[in-house]
């Protein structure tokens, strides 16, 4: 011991000057570091209710609550998360998996409380004081990468290919690709309710990633007969809303869909041989059309036991959407295989048989009720100057007329007017038949109806966009036609509708062609109905209104497809078939 | 060192198996008749001189319990592993009360844990972390932890999940397809 | 050496400076040093200089007869249950239960376990519960202040809820814990 060990008992003196070393918590607020992981936050507008958060969740920590009506439009189930603070650990693996993104952490860590049971809350519905934090743990994609793979391409024909011929576009899936895609599914299910005839989404997902395509092919007949020509031109309400095109890419729904109806080796095995009906219905209906809309009515009708009887007017049955949609995009090779099973389940079809008014008076004696599903028969007319000349054509007659196979002379130009599906196909026939093409358009190409997907591809085969343009009158020159039109500006509607085109000037600029096409529209004809039954019904710019089982309101006559009021797409066809399959069930077995 | 080994398993097994093998570190499986011989041996020739831990996996698939038996040297802490498989149901497997201990308390805790016994250690029916457990052992793969927890301890909070998808049945009304296509398993 | 007489049931004397020993009581609340899951690691800090829990008269007692408050700091296996009983049951009232983390509250990430509880208030009187997967040191802190604030109102009365619901406690206590060998009560 030295001598100057005395004094250091009073050196611990000297840090009486000196800054403690105590955080003085809870005079001076502590916070969090900026990526701590403390109570949830949720963007309750972001969030779509995808029940991710719950699936990943270890400790059962996170229920999916229901806040309001679900909101099937918008993909949105109104399911939020309610995190429970009993059970979580605050892993932050609910908030890395977030398909949307909307669920966050705050850096808040301190929550004491006397009562257990309040320890849980919806984020973002519930407020807390931590609601508005700016800190704390957040996906951040930039770092970690979503916790999502992308897309499996498909293989496509590249644009040089595909205007030699009418060899379909897009390959398909193999296998292996197939299974990887499907497995990217999280089994959300908010497709089903985007789409309107609620197949089994996730659950044929499922069976696609377990390699089992028959099962598949089941599903698909529980609420679509007619898979095939969904899984090729079906419009995806279902990509639309899946929870994995939110930061990623959406699920290849439609392509694992085709895949599974390339891959099967026989209709009939998988869905039994017999096609017997699974219920013992009784009466007699006739469907009128034989297109998708009137295919499912009478594929449904017949296995619930009644006696289906379809009258068609063209030779074969599909309706527009199988012989309107050009070869490339719906080859005809695929038709037999689904016609198939219209016939085994015992559905009558009469072919050739256009309904006139006297035979829908017949038909409304003879059967117990009547669906009818007949599309949309003409093609709009252009009021204009010059729209009677000889070569201004209509599309859709064009269309349905095989031009793949029979030999059209348009001449060396073609103009389309108009901006939809059919103007999109008939602008790549005519390409596909060697002619240079241009496509005239009222509004923006963003105000196009027609697929995004098919104007990309109109635009890669080199077909001449011509938006903002309307047209004036068609003059008739020595080598063909003028279009003539003037070019328009887009003004927004002051009553809140889509922005309207209005003449910029009354300057004119022409086109010279030899071949226009009117793709403006169809309409429909409501000439098969008799005076007293087209005289009841009630109708809407020449479409028959419906309730929401296809009920028109007159005794026994359900509509559908095309006819009535709706997106006028093959999914929504299947639909109303579906629904109306099942009122006129329910109304003929009451009866009978 | 390494080597010795192998030599004193060439020796005394004939037929056993390398599992894995790096530089100061050793696991071998063999036949279950001869892991006693093959430990003895390990300790009095190889200097083998601590037992750190027994360890037990339950493969069910394969109906048997894979024992291992992790054995260190102090002079270079090098790690030699035996592994031996025994039988499910009725499984006996020897002491090492006398070389070791330590291994009382390892047994007891197996035992305790997979119900397997070491008959010859004195303490083996003693309570180890469990105290009064009847039933199926807990670590047994058979054993259905979360329903035990449920059933025991219950849990403060109702359960009131939705799942997407009964939400959207229930919105759409159409969940039940008219026509089933799959005949319903009977 | 234990008294193990069945404690009677509390009346509630209503004295005059029940207010002055709410607010001594609070300013001075001592811990049984027991720690019973990961959360005990969370308390090194707190009762050292970094957070300095003695700032607010709270201190770590060696035993349980010298103190206030128990901590049950995460899990509680039923072995450690049995301890944590015997551990309370020797403290003087006024007595509190703090309890921290999950898996107090319902079991938490341990909710599956065979051997760990999931409802703490089942088996003894919580007062004052604090959210975390550990709560941190400032947590704690805001759940000691609460404690206190309660104890202020007189409305920490867990260890009365206790004895007038023995035979409920008792009843929940014996389900779990098998090989039952504590006496009726141990003071």
């Amino acid at each position: 011991m030295r001598f100057t060990d005395i004094f250091s008992p009073f050196l611990a003196w000297t840090r009486a000057s000196k800054k403690a070393d105590t955080i003085p918590y809870p005079y001076k607020d502590n916070p969090g570091s900026d990526r701590y992981r403390g109570f949830h936050k949720n963007d309750i507008e972001k969030c779509i209710g995808c029940g991710r958060c719950h699936d990943i969740c270890q400790n059962e920590a996170i229920d999916m609550v229901k806040v309001a009506d679900a909101d099937p439009e918008k993909g949105d189930s109104k399911l939020r998360p309610m995190v429970d603070y009993g059970r979580c650990c605050w892993c932050a693996l609910c908030i890395d998996v977030c398909s949307t993104g909307s669920l966050s952490m705050s850096n808040t860590y301190s929550w004491s409380t006397f009562n257990a049971d309040t320890c849980k809350y919806v984020p973002g519905v519930d407020s807390r004081t931590w609601d508005d934090s700016e800190k704390g743990y957040r996906q951040d994609n930039e770092i970690l990468g979503w916790a999502g793979s992308p897309r499996v391409p498909m293989t496509v024909l590249t644009p040089e290919e595909r205007i030699k011929g009418f060899e379909e576009v897009v390959k398909g899936y193999s296998m292996a690709e197939a299974v990887v895609e499907a497995s990217r599914c999280i089994r959300c299910g908010l497709c089903v309710t985007a789409c309107p005839t609620h197949m089994h989404i996730p659950e044929y997902i499922a069976a696609i990633t377990s390699g089992d395509i028959e099962e598949a092919v089941k599903l698909f007949y529980d609420n679509n007969p007619l898979p095939e020509m969904c899984g090729k031109v079906c419009t995806r309400q279902c990509e639309t809303v899946c929870a994995m095109g939110y930061q990623g890419e959406a699920i290849a729904i439609r392509w694992l869909k085709r895949f599974a109806c390339e891959n099967f080796e026989s209709l009939s095995e998988v869905l039994g041989t017999d096609l017997e009906p699974v219920a013992s219905g009784k009466g007699t209906v006739a469907v009128i059309g034989a297109g998708p809309a009137g295919l499912s009515a009478s594929y449904y009708l017949a296995r619930m036991g009644c006696d289906v009887h379809v009258f068609e007017a063209d030779d074969e049955g599909g309706g527009v959407a199988q012989h309107a949609i050009p070869e490339y995009r719906l080859p005809a090779s695929g038709y037999a295989k689904q016609m198939e099973v219209f016939e085994k389940a015992g559905v009558n079809f009469h072919y050739g048989k256009p309904v006139t008014p006297g035979k829908f008076r017949k038909l409304m004696k003879k059967y117990d009720a009547v669906f009818a599903a007949p599309g949309l028969q003409r093609s709009s007319d252009l009021r204009m100057e010059g729209a009677d000349l000889p070569g201004v054509l209509h599309a859709l007659y064009f269309l349905k007329d095989d031009p793949d196979k029979k030999n059209h002379d348009l001449g060396d130009t073609v103009l389309v007017i108009g901006g939809g599906n059919v103007a999109m196909d008939t602008a790549r026939t005519s390409r596909r038949l060697g002619c240079r093409v241009i496509v005239s358009y009222r509004r923006r190409i963003e105000d196009m109806p027609a697929d995004d997907e098919e104007i990309n591809e109109a635009m890669e085969e080199g077909i001449d966009f011509r938006p903002q343009t309307i047209p004036a009158r068609i003059e008739k020159t020595s080598t063909g036609l003028r279009y003539v039109y003037f070019k328009a500006v887009m003004v927004e509607d002051p009553d809140g509708g889509r922005p309207k085109p209005v003449k910029e000037s009354d300057e004119e600029y022409h086109l010279d062609v030899n071949t226009i096409f009117l793709a403006i529209g169809q309409a429909p004809s409501l000439d098969f109905l008799p005076l007293e039954v087209a005289s009841t019904l009630k109708t809407r710019w020449g479409l028959i209104e419906v309730d929401e089982n296809q009920f028109t309101g007159v005794e026994n006559i359900y509509a559908g497809g095309d006819v009535t009021p709706g997106a006028g797409d093959v999914v929504t066809a299947v639909a109303d078939g579906v629904r109306a399959a099942k009122a006129i069930f329910r109304k003929v077995n009451r009866n009978g | 060192m390494a080597d010795d080994l192998m030599t004193m398993l060439r020796e005394t097994v004939e037929d056993y198996r390398v599992i894995r093998k790096r530089h100061g570190y050793l696991h071998v499986s063999v036949p279950r008749e001869r892991v006693m011989e093959v430990i003895v041996t390990a300790k009095s020739r190889c200097g083998k001189n601590v037992l750190q831990l027994i360890s037990a996996v339950d493969r069910i698939e394969r109906d048997i319990f894979q024992l291992t038996w992790i054995l260190e040297s102090t002079e270079d802490a090098s790690i030699f592993m035996v592994s031996a498989d025994y039988p499910r149901e009725g499984c006996k497997v020897p002491t090492l009360k006398d070389m070791w201990p330590s291994a009382v308390f390892f047994e007891r805790e197996l035992r305790e844990m997979f119900g397997i016994e070491f008959p010859g250690n004195p303490r083996q029916d003693e309570d180890f972390l469990l105290e009064g457990w009847e039933g199926i052992p807990p670590m047994r793969r058979d054993f259905d932890t979360l329903e035990y927890s449920m059933k025991t301890y219950g849990e403060r909070r109702k359960r009131e999940h939705v799942d997407p998808r009964r939400l959207i049945a229930e919105h759409t009304g159409e969940w039940d397809t008219p026509v089933p296509s799959r005949k319903e398993k009977s | 050496m234990y008294c193990n007489k069945i404690p009677d049931k509390p009346v509630d004397n209503e004295k005059i400076w029940k207010k002055l020993d709410d607010l001594a009581r609070a300013n001075s609340l001592w811990i049984t040093a027991y720690g019973t899951g990961c959360g005990a690691i969370e308390l090194r800090p707190l009762h050292t200089s970094r957070f300095d829990m003695e700032r607010f008269g709270i201190a770590m007692r060696p035993t349980p007869r010298q103190s206030d408050v128990l901590i049950i700091s995460g899990y509680l296996s039923v072995k450690t249950l049995k301890r944590v009983i015997r551990v309370y049951e020797q403290i003087q009232d006024p007595k509190y239960i703090l309890a921290l983390g999950s898996c107090t509250i319902d079991g938490g990430m341990y909710f599956d376990s065979y051997n760990t509880i999931n409802i703490l208030d089942r088996y003894i009187p919580v007062d004052v519960y604090v959210n975390g997967c550990m709560p941190r040191p400032e947590a704690v802190i805001d759940g000691f202040i609460l404690l206190m604030k309660k104890i202020k109102e007189g409305k920490a009365v867990g260890w009365k809820r206790y004895k007038e619901n023995l035979e409920y406690y008792r009843k929940n206590q014996r389900e779990i814990i098998r090989n039952w060998d504590l006496p009726d009560y141990n003071w």
